[in-house]
């Protein structure tokens, strides 16, 4: 093996341990998808595969979904802390605890540490969403939720296997707890066969380039990542900026919560400081640490280079401040199932931040959060309860190259819809309805992304549903940005069988009868710049399209005009060398 | 799924110190510097000329000769940023590019449920043969095959493919041995189908093949695994259930016996071999390739190697049935070079096929 001086690889060899290991986590991901039940796996790939070094520090990772960039590590790291002098080769560790770095109860982690002649060489890992993980609601997640043990099985790290052999008291633990103990099982036994297939990949690697340069590499592959992220931050003009966002309510219909950020960039580092967010609430949208470095994580290669790969290298160079007892770094027991929508709202505010300091980046602001739809219901095919989980995602903001995207799932998500299809051969629900929204979007010289409209009949018999969603309240609709208008506000709506509209709040759990409809409407992004600039050609296509009400045409609502309301959200900047607000539209 | 490694694939060295190769390429204009059309940035094509692979006496598609000062200057650009000669430079940029080739065949053959370890690689097009015995032996590969004309390959194909006819018929239920009956009767019934057609096209019974297949999974599973039957009695259908679980054993690392099993599609597959516009058979000759095939040497730098070595280069068209070249060696022919490792052995068989395999 040939190295340079300092002990480092070469670049070469670097770069063919590396591509190894990343084709390790992707052929994790591609066994992932191919052999688990839950549509919310498979089909809508809400999971994540990659290796760690020995300590538990992220090499490389599959990319899937965004919210668990990097999150992993964490959970390694509490593995380790408990089982470090206990574990033996074919062990295999199962974790979901929130205050153990894990991100919420439904995402289930499993661990598998590699051994070499008989010592810890790297770890293997998968983390899926799993529909159901037992609790007080059917889909376990909801807002109203008060505490920890309302949401459901909460295991520590433990082990699923032992010496290679699966644990049959901790599986009856599981099977217990979970409202689809089959689809469950099988879907963890997926998570570690796809372990499994890594660590023999690993090993392969180890084989053909010894266990030494495989070492350099894991370290050398943060090393990268630092450094490229380095580079890229230097290139950016210094500056400090400050953003708040607010939640529709503390997760029981409550005050509005509310989420600020102070961004200062400094030569190649970065501070974060959360510390003006609100405590945390009573309802279960507090935000684990896990998932508040995550949405860092994801700013921070939002703005630097997003090809990068994904490794806990890129956190060398950011500090973030946010004391105990916050919103985003909740003490135990709180509550935490709802946590997407708090870090979709915390990526909002810290997207505006950066967009204020280097306006030439600028992007608006999207649909902050999916609608999240669980129906608890018997499978039409298997006759065994099972929970549909849908998500319905809404516009992206606009940005200096072009329109938003149409009815996708923002920021740190990239879940797809359930497909009407699987919908309805797996669950007793009907999708009478899934259009984008015309008129959702902001204007601007680009217009923001469409919202969706989704509506679900119940069949059957009566299924307790359980909805939530952000953006109901029209003052904290998606902003536009350097002059661009607002995104409409989201809007859920249940029908009785009679047609009858129930009064809902924003996050909710109610039994519905068969018959009933749920329609969900999300918010449209918003527009950047001047709508009078916008293209004329983009305009037919617009009309041509269907994409404008054309009755709407003299509403204020998204033309630019920021309504100036209390808690409305707000954007400061100030930029090495001048002063400046790039918001020409900001009270 | 595309992967941006052809032989215009531009190297480059990121701001970290990293070596990436494509997805970027200069295509076939301005194309590789040492097309000597004004292309300044490093291709893989480049990469193989300086490394040897390629050689001034090679000519591209009979008539293209190469400029190997231009592909030097442009590995020798990326070779500063690395801080390595050019040669080391160039085997690197190859390397790299087969490491992204491996990632992908590995990624798209585990989305379809198969390892490629026991398969066999057909490689054609222009460059593909000169990477064949590199991806032999990063994935673990049975045997590489390459073509005759490896160039053409893709022409020939349409020309020559024998006749296929799929049938498909969705089923959807839990598979249970006891009742296979109308399973049977539907894989009779479409077999007598798909003979009338091939009959009219020529084939007779005898030189007809059919082959059954299901598409099973678990029950609550999104995605099937296409199960091969021995034949289509009752006793292979019937063993439909257990061939299943071997098969996703085999592929996922897990089954489930307990499991019932959901039969999505039942498929037949009739061939119909039509008399092939076969190649006239080579000569045979004796396992030593003739001395006329030995057109000339170069030097190369091989992969893992630490200096040039030299090659012997033998002219695919005198290469006789029978003959067994051993690596390290250059096998060129007008639209492609093939590249054959150390360690590693082509034979040729009746058809002037080069099988790739590893000595043991």
């Amino acid at each position: 093996m040939r190295g340079t001086p300092s002990g480092r690889l070469d670049p070469v060899t670097f770069e063919l341990i590396h591509a190894a290991l990343l084709s390790a986590a992707e052929e994790m991901g591609a066994v992932m998808k191919r052999s688990t039940y839950s549509p919310i796996i498979r089909e809508m790939d809400d999971f994540s595969c990659a290796i760690f070094a020995a300590n538990g520090d992220l090499v490389a990772q599959a990319d899937y979904i965004p919210a668990q960039l990097g999150a992993m590590s964490l959970v390694v790291k509490s593995t380790l802390a408990r089982w470090r002098n206990a574990m033996r080769p074919g062990d295999v560790f199962i974790a979901n605890h929130p205050y153990m770095g894990c991100m919420h109860t439904p995402d289930i982690n499993i661990l598998m540490p590699v051994f070499l002649n008989g010592r810890l060489f790297a770890w293997t890992g998968t983390t899926a969403h799993h529909v159901d993980v037992g609790g007080v609601n059917p889909g376990t997640e909801g807002a109203h939720l008060r505490q920890l043990y309302a949401e459901g099985l909460v295991l520590p790290p433990v082990r699923l296997s032992r010496s290679g052999h699966e644990d049959p008291d901790i599986v009856a633990v599981i099977t217990n707890n979970v409202r689809d103990p089959l689809s469950t099982m099988s879907d963890l036994r997926a998570q570690r066969a796809a372990c499994d297939l890594g660590r023999r990949r690993l090993e392969e690697a180890v084989e053909r380039f010894g266990p030494h340069a495989v070492r350099r590499a894991f370290a050398q592959a943060l090393d990268h990542v630092e450094a490229a992220a380095r580079a890229a931050l230097r290139h950016l003009p210094d500056g400090e900026a400050e953003a708040e966002g607010f939640m529709d309510d503390d997760g029981l219909g409550g005050p509005p919560t509310r989420i600020h950020a102070r961004l200062r960039k400094h030569a190649d580092r970065l501070s974060v400081d959360l510390s003006g967010s609100a405590p945390q609430v009573a309802g279960a949208l507090n935000v684990p640490w896990a998932s508040t470095r995550a949405v860092v994580v994801y700013l921070l290669r939002a703005m630097t280079d997003p090809s990068m790969t994904t490794n806990d290298g890129i956190l060398r160079l950011v500090d973030i401040v946010c004391p105990l007892g916050s919103v985003l770094n909740p003490a135990p027991p709180a509550a935490v199932s709802v946590r997407h929508n708090t870090c979709q709202r915390l990526a909002e505010v810290l997207v505006r931040a950066a967009s204020a300091i280097w306006p030439e980046k600028a992007v608006a602001s999207g649909t902050v959060t999916f609608v999240g739809v669980n129906l608890d219901s018997i499978s039409p095919k298997t006759g065994r309860p099972s929970v549909m989980g849908d998500v319905v995602g809404g516009g992206t903001g606009a940005h200096r190259d072009g329109d938003g995207l149409d009815g996708v799932d923002t920021y740190m998500s990239n879940v797809g819809l359930v497909p009407v299809e699987v919908g309805e051969a797996e669950y007793s629900v009907r999708i009478r309805r899934t259009e984008l929204i015309p008129g959702s979007q902001g204007l601007g010289t680009y217009e923001g992304g469409l919202g969706i409209r989704r509506e679900y009949e119940i069949l059957g018999f009566p299924q307790t549903l359980t909805i939530y969603a952000e953006q109901t309240d029209p003052r904290f609709a998606p902003c536009g940005v350097l002059g661009g208008g607002d995104g409409s506000p989201t809007r859920l709506r249940i029908f009785d069988p009679e047609g009858r509209e129930l009064e809902i709040p924003t996050k909710t759990t109610l039994t519905l009868a068969p018959g009933s409809v749920v329609r969900v409407e999300t918010s449209g992004g918003g527009g950047y710049g001047n709508p009078a600039r916008r293209d004329p050609l983009s305009r037919q296509a617009d009309a041509e399209d269907g994409r404008v009400l054309l009755s709407s045409g003299s509403s204020s609502r998204n033309t630019g005009t920021r309504r100036a309301g209390a808690g409305a959200s707000r954007t400061r900047a100030s930029r090495a060398g001048r002063e400046s607000n790039p918001q020409p539209s900001d009270p | 799924m595309t992967v941006g490694a052809g032989g215009g694939s531009i190297a480059s060295v990121d701001a970290s110190g990293r070596l990436r190769v494509g997805p970027q390429s200069a295509g076939a204009d301005p194309g590789p510097a040492a097309y000597g059309r004004g292309g300044k940035d490093a291709t893989l094509t480049d990469a193989h000329v300086v490394i040897g692979s390629l050689g001034a006496d090679t000519s591209l598609a009979g008539r293209m000769h190469l400029d190997l000062d231009a592909s030097r200057d442009a590995v020798g650009g990326i070779a500063d940023k690395l801080g390595m000669d050019v040669e080391e430079a160039g085997e690197g940029i190859v390397a790299v590019a087969m490491a992204n080739v491996v990632r992908a065949l590995r990624r798209v053959s585990v989305e379809r449920g198969i390892d490629p370890r026991g398969y066999s690689l057909v490689a054609f097009g222009g460059a593909g043969p000169l990477h064949a015995g590199r991806l032999l032996r990063e994935l673990r590969l049975n045997r590489v095959v390459v073509p005759r004309h490896p160039g053409l390959f893709s022409a020939a194909g349409l020309v020559a493919a024998d006749l296929r006819i799929d049938d498909s018929q969705t089923v959807l239920r839990t598979f249970d041995p006891d009742r296979v009956d109308d399973l049977v009767a539907w894989y009779r019934d479409a077999a007598a189908r798909m003979l009338r057609p091939l009959r009219e096209d020529g084939i007779p019974r005898a030189r007809a093949r059919l082959m059954g297949a299901a598409d099973c999974r678990y029950v609550g599973q999104g995605f099937e695994l296409t199960v091969p039957l021995r034949g289509l009695g009752v006793r292979d259908v019937r063993g439909l259930a257990e061939r299943f679980h071997v098969l996703h054993e085999r592929t996922y690392g897990h089954a489930n016996r307990a499991e019932p099993v959901e039969l999505v599609t039942l498929r037949l597959s009739g061939f119909g071999t039509l008399p092939a516009p076969s190649p006239a058979p080579l000569r045979r000759g004796a396992s030593k390739p003739s001395r006329t095939a030995l057109v000339g040497e170069r030097s190369l730098l091989l992969p893992r190697a630490r200096r040039r070595r030299l090659v012997p280069v033998l002219d695919r068209e005198t290469l006789l049935a029978g003959n067994r070249i051993e690596g390290p060696a250059i096998v060129e022919e007008m639209d492609s070079t093939t590249l054959i490792l150390p360690g590693q052995r082509a034979k040729v068989d009746a058809l002037g096929n080069l099988w790739i395999q590893e000595v043991k």
